[in-house]
Order: structure tokens, then sequence, then C-alpha cells
């Protein structure tokens, strides 16, 4: 089961700009896609096809097997939730539970069961007892998981995250993490843009990679290893990938390209030097 | 906008009044004041909104601060008592000061004073939010509602994007000078038209987010809480105090 078919997208900027051309591909359900690619490689641009902000000029994009028309689809905003990079472009309202509430009052829910969202969403993403706290005195972490709640309050089965992680501080990106697992865990699918290789291969099972406007190479995580497609994406390798890039004598058969799969491989060296 | 919310917190009877009551009957108040002519009948005014800001407990500094900052504005009314026709009270050489003007612009300056206090009681007692809210629940159109609030929400934003371009500036050894100097006009012109752009950027990401939430009319919803004897009482009292307000002015109270 798709959750997310991408058939033939073109899409060029009113300035005539081609931001993406012919682009296709399929996100399974329950996946966790990394979307990479440079700034400029149409990201972006097309994260706002997927809940119908932009309505494709050529081709068509079905979420859940049903197509997405564009700007009139109300469904489609319910199906695919999408959190901005921005946090302040996203939590507009003046206290932390009315901009939570704000996706559910669309919808049209009442309001015994939009006050119920609102807290749930709140108790997921970390931030009980912020309902009245205003979102411009919250750190830029706390409102990035405002703007998580207040999709996640509609309830929607697919989650489009913009560069979640940037800007972001260590402790940031570790809660931030934790509430992706725990997404995931629910078999929610999830599509993160980014340029982070490193959390792409740490965190995804699936990995697009796009360039000029078009789908480059698709696959599994283990496409990141190759430092020849990498560099003609202007990508960088992953840093286990740079470190052990020469080393290939020590791998076994396959070299690590994440911070577990090295530490494993360290331990059974140091085992076997032990036994020596 | 951190000065907004500074006082709103408190728990008083001025501070537990339902928003739209305390909007409405201030701004009754507020007309009537404005509109008094003798200086007994604004004392009076005056004395009544200052004894709400004592049962507020509003510190009286914050008060005299934000009278304060009304004090560029009442420039003009120093013209009022030597452009007023009149008997002369004192002259300054071909100046003179009549006695006309000084008790008009008595009046004026005491309308003034009485109208920034009753907005400093409504906006320190109540938060911004629920003024908001009773803004649209009592009629206020909407688009009016939402340009004050995205106001305060975004003013922050802004204002830190600015200080960001102007540090930006000075690391690079721009020092803000006078702006009759042709290259400090034009690095001032540049800050102020890519602070515009940026605005404008931001709104329309910011709409195209509302959007992605599927946005429709309406963001302010009314209160849920219902007036209770409180609310009637104060009401009650606020038209007496205007009936006693237009008689002391106008010795009838129509």
């Amino acid at each position: 089961m798709m959750a997310i078919e991408v058939k033939g997208v073109s899409y060029a900027y009113p300035d005539g700009t081609p931001a993406l051309r012919e682009v296709s591909l399929s996100i399974p359900a329950g996946s966790r896609t990394a979307i990479l690619g440079p700034n400029g490689a149409g990201k972006s641009t097309l994260l706002l096809h997927l809940n119908g902000l932009l309505a494709p000029q050529r081709g068509q994009v079905f979420v859940a097997g049903r197509p997405v028309l564009g700007d009139e689809d109300t469904w489609v905003r319910e199906t695919v939730g999408m959190v901005f990079q921005d946090p302040d472009d996203q939590v507009f309202s003046a206290t932390v539970a009315e901009d939570v509430a704000f996706g559910p009052q669309n919808m049209g829910l009442s309001p015994e069961e939009v006050v119920r969202r609102v807290k749930a969403s709140l108790a997921r993403v970390g931030l009980r007892g912020y309902e009245e706290r205003p979102p411009h005195r919250l750190s830029y972490g706390e409102r990035k998981r405002v703007a998580i709640a207040g999709v996640l309050a509609m309830g929607p089965d697919i989650l489009v995250l913009d560069e979640p992680m940037a800007y972001l501080d260590p402790e940031g990106r570790l809660r931030l993490r934790a509430i992706l697992d725990e997404l995931s865990a629910e078999s929610k699918t999830l599509l993160v843009a980014t340029h982070d290789v490193d959390f792409a291969v740490e965190w995804s099972d699936h990995v697009v990679i796009l360039r000029g406007g078009r789908v480059f190479r698709s696959g599994g995580p283990e496409v990141l290893r190759d430092a020849e497609l990498l560099r003609e994406a202007s990508l960088t390798m992953p840093t286990v990938a740079r470190v052990f890039a020469g080393f290939e004598g020590l791998c076994r058969d396959r070299c690590p390209l994440t911070v577990g799969e090295a530490r494993e491989l360290l331990a059974s060296i140091q085992t076997e030097l032990e036994v020596e | 906008m951190q000065f907004l919310d500074l006082h709103t917190g408190r728990d008083t009877p001025v501070h537990r009044l339902d928003p739209r009551f305390k909007l409405v009957t201030m701004l009754a108040f507020l007309v009537v004041v404005v509109n008094l002519r003798q200086p007994g009948a604004l004392a009076l005014a005056t004395a009544v909104i200052c004894l709400v800001l004592f049962t507020a407990r509003i510190p009286v500094r914050y008060v005299l601060a934000r009278l304060l900052m009304a004090l560029p504005f009442t420039g003009i009314l120093f013209l009022i008592p030597f452009t007023t026709p009149g008997h002369a009270a004192l002259k300054f050489g071909p100046a003179s000061v009549s006695y006309e003007g000084l008790s008009l612009a008595l009046v004026l300056v005491m309308r003034l004073g009485a109208a920034l206090l009753v907005t400093t009681a409504l906006t320190s007692t109540t938060p911004l939010t629920d003024l908001l809210r009773a803004m649209a629940s009592v009629g206020v159109p909407t688009v009016f509602v939402q340009l004050v609030h995205f106001t305060v929400r975004y003013f922050s934003v802004l204002s830190e994007e600015i200080a960001t371009m102007r540090r930006a500036q000075r690391s690079r050894g721009y020092e803000p000078g006078s702006v009759l100097r042709p290259d400090h006009l034009r690095a001032m012109a540049q800050l102020i038209g890519m602070a515009f752009i940026r605005a404008m950027e931001r709104g329309e990401r910011v709409y195209r987010a509302m959007r992605a939430r599927n946005y429709r009319e309406g963001l302010f919803r009314p209160p849920s809480r219902r007036a209770g004897a409180g609310e009637y009482a104060w009401t009650a009292l606020t038209g007496l105090v205007i009936c006693l307000l237009l008689l002391v002015d106008r010795g009838s109270p129509l």
C-alpha cells in the first residue's frame, strides 16, 4: 500500500523558473522517508504538492489512492500534516492551546473533542502545561514542538517535515528524534526533507535524492554509500562512511554507515585483537 | 511588546470581570469622557478611573509611564492659549494668552489624560488574547481583530530580524550616523526596504501554513465564560457614574 504516489509532476514558478521536472516517486505507508538534495533541488516545492498547497501543472499526486486536486481539497490536509521549517511561520496564535486547536476547529470538530485533541497532542510532544503560554516567549525548540502538536491534533496518517532539525540545539534534536521515533512506532508515514545525510542514514528506511528538480536516485539508505553518486547530487558522504573510506580491508562484508554499525565493527575488531 | 501583559495576571475584582463587559463599559465611559466640557466633571471622571486602577492594584509608576508616552502628542495643545481669541490674560510682546484659550487647553489636556487612563485600565487588567476575543464577540470586524493580533504576534519576530540586520551592518564597519549623509541614508533605506520585503514574504509563508491546516474564516471564538452578578453590578455602576458625570457637566443626563 502506497501512502503517497507522485506521477510525472512538473512545476514552474510564476517567473518561469522550473522547480520540478517529471518527478515520480512512491512512498510506502508506514515508511520513514528522507528526501535529500541541496538547496534549490526542489524539496520544498515537492512537499507543497503533497497536501495540495500547490497544484501540479503537469502530472498527478495521489494520497492513499485518491488524487489531490489542489487548494479546495480539505481531506488531504487532514491526511497529510505539514510541519514547516520555521515555526514562526506556522505558530501564529496568541496562546499555545489556541494554536494547537486551530486545525481541529477548522475541521469542524465539537469543542469537547477539540479540547481533548489539544491535550493529547501537547502531551505527545512533551508540552503538557504549556496551554496558556504565548508562543513568542517560548524557545525555538518549544515553538517547533508546538507546530508539530498543531499538526498532530488534526490526526494525520502522514507527516511531512521540512528541514525539521534546522536551527535546533542538541537537546532539541534529541527530543525531536524521540517524537519522530514514537510516531513511526504508531506506524505513521513520515517524510523528512533535509540535506543532512547523517540524519538520513541514521533515521530513514527509504531515501529519495532530488537534483535539479528531478528524482536523481531512490532506494534504501545504502544508496548513500555511493561516493560518486553523492558528489553528483551535491551532497556530502555520511561522516561514518568518510571515516571508513580507504579502510575497506577492515570492513566485513560491507563498510558501516551509521554510528551503531561502526561501533559494532570496532567491537568485533577489538575482540579479535584480544583473542590474538 | 513585553510591556503589554505586564500586570494582567493579577487577581483583583477588576481583573476577574468578563472582558466583554469590561470592553463595552470602558468604551462607553471613554466616549462620555472625551465629550465632557467642565473641568470639574473631568476631575470627577479622572478620580473614578484612578479608583479603578487602585482597586486593580496597577502600580502608579506604570500608569505614569503610560501617560508620559503620550506627551509628544500634547505639544500642539500649548499653542491653543495663544491662538484662541478672547480676553487677554497674559501678554508676551505681540503674543497674548486668552482666558478662553487657557480653559480650552485645560479641558483638552484633562480629556486626553482621562482617556489614556481609561485605556490603561482596560489593557492592564485584561490579557490581550481575552481582549481580542472580546472584540470579536461584540462585533468588531474580524479583519480588524486579526490585524491587531498579527501585529502583536509578529512584532517581536520582525524587530528581531531588524536587529539582526543592523548588527550585520555594524559588523561590517557601518556606524549609524546622520540621516543627512547620503551613504547613511542609503543604508537605512535599504534596511527598511529589506524589512518590508521580509515581512511580506513572512506573511505569505504564514498564510500558506494556515491553509495547510484548512484555514477558513473567523479565527476567534467567543469566550465560554458567562456573565454573573459581578458583571451586571459593574455595568450598572458604570451607567450610574456616566449619568452623574453628565449631570455635573451639563446639568441633565442627556
